[in-house]
């Protein structure tokens, strides 16, 4: 079996995925608007105790077709999402903001994210990378005194 | 023993970090650079940088209270149905998610006896995080 243990390994795991994400793909970037918009779809139907089935009936649809939309199989039409906002009862604000600024979209929410998740297992610490790994320009390292266990 | 993980790629706002388990990345990474499954994975690790919900592409390996900390990444076009198990943890206000173990054609709806045994060793894994 390879082994990933030497500096220059680990180098090409963290290049593996930054060429790739530097060309432009329509078909992503329309799947990441649709995504954007059924996480806030999961959100607020979870929030209403509502399953596949029950959102497929409130929009006149199967439930096979919102799993193929949340797969990313199938593109969302904007006929769907205004039903979405019809059944929920919610309404999609926009927002733009340019790729350059700092306001980049981060919804990181912990709380939520974590909702109901209980004691989390396992120890970490971090350490920092031997000096020959190329660490990317402007990443912060968290130290070893920022540690803290969350259980 | 402590196992280690390495970070492959991270949000803008250093908030969320995706992270491969070293011992498995032989294994791990090859799989995500197939055709098909790279252009999945480029949607999970968005999703996940995001902050976005999606039970369909990412969620939490929900069966038991040994394993509340494993998530999984779920791989279903074109026919496959295929699993990356993670572990999550957070602190510092910052979301780690490592990508610990493959589960290649998975085919029944319940869990089997032996992943469900893999899941609660995986949540049990010490991690060191390599930047």
């Amino acid at each position: 079996m390879n082994s990933y243990s030497n500096s220059e390994r680990l180098e090409e795991l963290s290049n593996f995925f930054i060429s790739n994400d530097t060309k432009y793909d329509l078909d992503y970037e329309k799947r990441m608007v649709m995504y954007r918009i059924l996480s806030e779809v999961e959100r607020v139907a979870d929030e209403k105790k509502l399953n596949r089935k029950d959102l497929a009936a409130l929009i006149g649809t199967s439930p096979s077709y919102i799993t193929q939309l949340f797969r990313g199989t199938k593109i969302i039409n904007i006929e769907t999402i205004a039903k979405f906002q019809k059944a929920l009862d919610i309404t999609f604000e926009i927002s733009a903001c340019s790729n350059e600024s700092e306001e980049v979209i981060d919804n990181l929410n912990l709380d939520q994210i974590y909702e109901n998740q209980g004691n989390i297992q396992g120890f970490w610490t971090f350490h920092s990378f031997p000096p020959s790994y190329n660490q990317k320009e402007n990443q912060v390292v968290p130290q070893e005194s920022e540690f803290r266990r969350t259980a | 023993m402590k196992r280690e993980a390495v970070s492959i790629d991270f949000n803008t706002h250093q908030t969320t970090y995706i992270m491969v388990d070293i011992q498995n990345a032989s294994t791990i990474m090859p799989y995500l650079n197939r055709d098909g499954v790279d252009s999945e994975f480029k949607d999970i690790r968005s999703i996940l940088k995001e902050n976005l919900r999606n039970k369909d592409k990412y969620r939490r390996a929900d069966f038991s209270d040994q394993a509340r900390n494993v998530f999984e990444m779920r791989f279903t076009r074109n026919a496959r149905n295929d699993r990356i198990y993670c572990q999550e943890i957070t602190f510092s206000g910052k979301r780690f998610i490592v990508m610990v173990e493959l589960l290649l054609f998975k085919k029944s709806q319940k869990i089997p006896k032996p992943t469900r045994s893999r899941i609660k060793t995986i949540g049990g894994y010490e991690y060191e995080l390599l930047f």
